[in-house]
């Protein structure tokens, strides 16, 4: 009897640092490799009076060359001086495991395999015919649980016999013919070479495309001539790729040898996550699937968040508007105060506030679809959609962004390191309607169109997409013709959403929402009740005030598209600064024009729109001129005034275009 | 079998581990290791999507907590690997 030494290999997880501690108690000494710094165990232990020496090498799947780990795992089993490699196996993952095994009989070492773990995968009620398996590998196969030191002193046993009984083990596994010709070619090449490793080992690592074969031959003192004929393989093939095929090849071969060797009970192997995918994801189903979602989304908002605590919202900022004007007048405040108080910020800043609970619930059924997981499968969605209009890669994900604010969404196209990808996705994110618009349309719809609320919104925000696709496409065959990226989305598994994601999400919204009507919003509305109160020789809110003189000149561009008063006008324009302006502006004109009659926003809509109009402004807010935020960022990204100008000019034309398409077609038609 | 995976996620644009482990026979423990493999060997590549794209008017932004930058985990096919499927 001989003592020897003994190196533990194993999958991460697999029990292999318990059977080293098992096997060394307190025997046991840390350190690093040398040169990296991965750390190194080595221990003893005394078997019938004989004395063994351990390593536990570093946790790998493989044995390539892709890592400190491995490449430690790999040298010092071929080089080093351990006399028998136990294997450690977790039985549960047998499969998994044993691709590691297939590597390790191919440096045709003494190798026992510690089936580890056979108590938990008991438990999953798999079964082992380990006599069988055993024969398959041609190696010594034993059932462990390392932890309560079951079978050890039998894995002990068998690797010293396989120290004292000095077996050579040949690697069962055979490559396809096309592999083994180009092994045999390497193995003729290096037959009379003293090599420091296997010879079919070092063969099989050639044609594989190893990194660091190639070093580690020169640096063990290969002839010249071997290393020649071996860079003149590597030339002539530089096409070939037998890579995938030797690994695909210990694959199968681990496969075949867990096939009947290891029983799995009967289970249902397609997921709900799966079964939903299925439709989610399906290339006919997925977008309409998609396109109900939104639907339902979109209804719920209105039934929810316009309809049932809309007017609460309404009712308070009046009650508010009421007593502030009420507290003014008790305190003689001049007419002009009251004027802005009431007029600019209840009714013009507070016609935005208005729609916070619309704006919240469809955050809360947003964030409710992301944490679910469904928004990656529209992402995947989107994604197949876009490619069909020639943009690929990640552009969907700045675009999804965009429906929230177009901003970040064009800050996030700097994710894209496709430049074409890149452009075509900034100048299309704008036609994605953002949420600074749903106020806008919730204004008109409620005027109009309240029993079709989530309809008349899911074809806005369908026709935006449409329209950014289209424009898309064109690009791509014009301005920005190339190739694009390849991407694959990993989707994660569908989840029961948490209540904390969902309300941070809809609180972050509602915030930022909130933030801006208080900022930005409020000094539109505070500038343009300037230039509608004055001049003092006009009367306020008139045609003849500034904004009225203003209005009035705009007017005729407006009005092929059938709304002709210098309101609808001028509400459009101070849309640029930011879009919820459009409804504050709206609010403060019609409210300082009614004051006297106390006529809301609503009714103030119905008189000054028809159905027809109303539809043919929406779609002009929906296609033009984004705000200027979004104008600067197209400037900055771009570093340029060029792109921004166009976007603004072209998104204009395309909008007014189309306003006056719906409005004169529908004219024609006999509506409105 | 890394092939297969290959080919299959390419076909489909995405990758479910469960659905490729039902398609080639096997379990999903190794469909994940022969992914981590295709990863290790570059054939495909985890596109890292940046959580913080370096605009410094992040902070100061309504949407900076939910810019949804990682919506899903997004797999780059390289060079090498598109000379497997081609």
């Amino acid at each position: 009897m001989k003592n020897g030494k003994i190196a533990l290999v194993g999958n991460p997880n697999s029990g292999k640092t318990t059977f080293f501690n098992v096997l060394t108690g307190s025997n046991q000494h840390v350190g690093n490799w040398p040169g990296v710094t991965v750390e190194k165990k080595e221990g003893r232990f005394t078997y019938e009076k004989i004395e063994y020496q351990v390593v536990d090498l570093p946790g790998t799947y493989s044995l390539g060359a892709f890592s400190e780990d491995e490449m430690i795992a790999r040298d010092y089993i071929l080089t080093g001086d351990a006399d028998v490699i136990i294997n450690v196996i977790d039985a549960s993952n047998i499969e998994r495991n044993l691709y590691l095994t297939t590597q390790l009989l191919e440096m045709e070492k003494n190798i026992v395999i510690a089936l580890n773990m056979t108590d938990e995968a008991e438990r999953r009620n798999i079964k082992f015919d380990i006599k069988e398996l055993s024969r398959k590998l041609g190696i010594p196969v034993i059932p462990t649980i390392a932890y309560k030191n079951t079978g050890i002193e039998e894995v002990i046993q068998a690797a010293i016999d396989a120290i004292n009984e000095e077996r050579t083990y040949k690697n069962p596994l055979r490559y396809n013919e096309h592999v083994e010709h180009h092994i045999e070619h390497i193995e003729e090449i290096l037959k009379d070479t003293v090599l420091p490793y296997p010879v079919r080992w070092t063969a099989i690592k050639i044609v594989e495309g190893d990194s660091k074969i190639m070093d580690r031959l020169e640096e063990s003192g290969v002839g010249e001539s071997s290393i020649s004929k071996i860079k003149d393989f590597y030339k002539f093939h530089s096409k070939d790729s037998f890579e995938l095929d030797i690994i695909d090849s210990r694959y199968a071969f681990a496969h075949k040898a867990a096939e009947n060797t290891v029983i799995r009970p009967e289970k249902e192997t397609v997921t709900l996550t799966d079964k939903l995918d299925k439709m989610f994801t399906n290339k006919y189903l997925g977008i309409p699937a998609f396109a109900a979602v939104m639907l339902i989304v979109f209804q719920l908002t209105f039934a929810v968040g316009e309809e049932l605590l809309g007017g609460i919202a309404a009712d308070l900022i009046d009650g508010l508007g009421g007593w502030l004007e009420n507290l003014l007048v008790l305190f003689n405040a001049p007419d002009l105060m009251v004027s802005f108080v009431v007029d600019g910020i209840i009714n013009g800043v507070g016609a935005v506030i208005e729609f916070v609970p619309l704006i919240a619930v469809l955050y809360l059924l947003l964030g409710f679809l992301e944490d679910s997981g469904y928004m990656a499968r529209a992402a995947y969605v989107w994604d197949d959609l876009m490619r069909r209009f020639g943009l690929q890669g990640r552009a969907f994900i700045p675009m999804i962004i965009g429906f929230g604010c177009n901003v970040p969404g064009i800050m996030a196209t700097r994710t894209l390191d496709n430049k074409k990808d890149r452009m075509i996705a900034m100048l299309i994110i704008p036609f994605m309607s953002c949420g600074a618009k749903l106020p806008i349309y919730s204004m008109f719809i409620a005027a109009f169109f309240s029993k079709h609320g989530g309809l008349i919104l899911f074809t806005l925000y369908a026709l935006g997409v449409l329209v950014a696709l289209i424009t898309a496409k064109l690009l791509n065959r014009t301005l920005f013709p190339g190739e694009s990226s390849y991407f694959i989305m990993e989707l994660p598994p569908f989840r029961i959403p948490t209540v904390r994601n969902v309300l941070r999400n809809m609180w972050d919204n509602v915030w930022g929402f909130i933030q801006r009507a208080g900022t930005i919003i409020f000094l539109v509305i505070t500038f343009l009740w300037v230039l509608a109160v004055f001049p003092v020789s006009a009367e306020p809110y008139s045609q003849f005030s500034y904004l009225g003189r203003i209005g009035t000149f705009l007017v005729p561009l407006f009005q092929p598209a059938g709304f002709g008063t210098w309101q609808e006008a001028v509400a459009l324009f101070a849309g640029i600064p930011a879009k919820e302006a459009v409804v504050g502006t709206l609010g403060m004109l019609y409210a300082g024009q009614y004051m006297e009659e106390g006529v809301i926003l609503v009714n103030a809509i119905k008189m000054h729109f028809t159905s027809l109009t109303a539809l043919s402004y929406m779609v002009m807010v929906l296609l033009y001129t984004p705000c200027a935020a979004t104008l600067a960022i197209i400037a900055k990204e771009t570093k340029s005034i060029k792109w921004p100008t166009i976007v603004a000019v072209i998104t204009f034309a395309l909008a007014w275009v189309a306003a006056v398409a719906v409005f004169q077609i529908g004219t024609l038609l006999g509506f409105g | 079998m890394l092939k297969d995976i290959l080919k299959t996620i390419v076909r489909d644009g995405y990758i479910s581990k469960s659905l490729l482990a039902a398609e080639l026979k096997t379990s999903e423990s190794v469909i994940e290791e022969g992914f981590n493999q295709l990863q290790r060997m570059g054939y495909i590549e985890k596109d890292e999507m940046v959580k913080d794209c370096g605009f410094d008017i992040c902070p100061g932004c309504s949407k900076a907590n939910n810019c949804q930058l990682e919506i899903a985990k997004i797999y780059k096919i390289t060079d090498k690997g598109r000379a497997v499927i081609s």
